[in-house]
């Protein structure tokens, strides 16, 4: 079976659903997988769309440049997104809190929604 | 020029019917008014920018630690006085009180802006009046006031009343504005920033930084972090979405403006990227 981008977003909100990961670690987590279902998303839809991304090192750079040449606002929401899981991922003073996953996960469903209606 | 005491005769003796405290009354009128006048007419400096403030931050820090600490004394003592003179004009001129402790007499008598203490005679209800009726006709009369006068929005003294947006150069960013492209731009940004905010209401938190990413170093952005008060999040969503909107229309337009800036202008649009407080 093939996995497809919302797979990770299901993943993160059966996590934050779940009392057993209802720890700090658990949250992070939460973060991370709804940005990357949202940023492989993009990656699929702009690669759908024409575009190819060769560096392996600057992608996460690439799907946000080419998603903001055709929706600047869901760029806007892509990176503010990425800015979350990079501070879940590496700063570990960050103060990640159960409450404001349920935001970043809405966030995340909306880039996919947008996502999909590119043209 | 006649004294204080001839210009009392010559009222006196142009009223002979009055009794010295309604005299006594016109004086502190006429002396109130002319003070207040006075208040009315200074003429304040404008309010400063962000991007003002901004560069004098980052002049600041160029200067010795003595001289900074003396400059900012100055600053502070400067900025203390013309706030209190702006929230005096803007009693004097009939707008609602923004602290509880109006200077009591000011701005009495509404309607009245004469010069003359005869004018303030003839306002009189009636010579023929007791002075605790005069003074009855004082406390009775309804003050004007207006709705709270639109003003800038830059100034400490004014963001205090509006609730103006907040808009704030982070250190990294501040030297940017010394490129006249740059200065240009954030000044078009603060414009729409500041009209949008306005038209849909809610309080707004503006911080504008250059940020380098942790992951790839190399990629700089420009990134404009926003603060909304509204609660709901879909709402919130669909402002940030408009706002993008409205602020790439403006820098678009700029680039229309000033063609030889266009190549650069676009750079900073592509850079940029407006990011919401989820929290």
């Amino acid at each position: 079976m093939v996995l497809v981008p919302r797979d990770f977003l299901e993943l993160a909100n059966q996590l934050y659903d779940d009392k057993h990961y209802r720890t700090e670690p658990g949250w992070r987590t939460v973060i991370s997988r709804a940005y990357y279902a949202s940023f492989l998303a993009s990656m699929k839809k702009m690669q759908e769309m024409g575009a190819s991304f060769q560096e392996a090192d600057r992608i996460h750079r690439d799907v946000i440049e080419k998603l903001k040449d055709k929706n600047p606002q869901a760029a806007n929401h892509l990176d503010t997104l990425r800015e979350k899981r990079v501070e879940s991922d590496y700063h570990l003073r960050a103060n990640i809190r159960w409450g404001d996953c349920m935001n970043w996960l809405k966030l995340a469903e909306r880039i996919l929604i947008e996502v999909a209606e590119l043209k | 020029m006649p004294g204080m005491s001839a210009i009392l005769r010559d009222v006196a003796a142009l009223y002979p019917e009055a009794t010295a405290d309604e005299i006594s009354n016109a004086l502190i009128c006429f002396v109130q008014s002319a003070v207040a006048d006075a208040v009315r007419h200074f003429k304040l400096p404008p309010p400063k920018t962000p991007v003002e403030i901004a560069m004098e931050r980052f002049r600041l820090r160029r200067f010795r630690s003595f001289n900074r600490e003396f400059f900012e004394e100055q600053k502070v003592s400067h900025e203390k006085l013309i706030t209190e003179l702006f929230d005096l004009q803007s009693l004097l001129d009939g707008h609602a009180e923004s602290t509880p402790s109006i200077p009591e007499g000011l701005g009495w008598i509404p309607g009245t802006s004469s010069d003359s203490i005869t004018h303030f005679v003839d306002g009189y209800p009636s010579p023929t009046k007791s002075p605790a009726e005069l003074r009855q006709f004082d406390l009775n009369t309804e003050p004007l006031v207006l709705s709270r006068q639109k003003t800038l929005p830059y100034s400490p003294w004014s963001s205090e009343l509006l609730k103006a947006p907040d808009l704030r150069y982070q250190e990294d960013f501040v030297y940017r504005l010394s490129d006249p492209v740059y200065e240009r731009v954030a000044s078009t940004l603060e414009v729409s920033l500041r009209e949008f905010a306005e038209k849909v209401g809610f309080e707004w938190k503006f911080s504008m930084s250059e940020q380098s990413d942790l992951e790839l170093p190399t990629w700089k952005r420009f990134v404009l972090q926003i603060s909304i008060s509204a609660k709901d999040f879909d709402e919130r969503l669909r402002l940030w979405d408009e706002l993008d909107k409205a602020v790439r229309k403006r820098i678009s337009e700029l680039a229309e403006e000033y063609p030889d800036e266009r190549a650069k202008i676009f750079e900073f649009e592509k850079l940029l990227f407006l990011r919401l407080e989820m929290t």
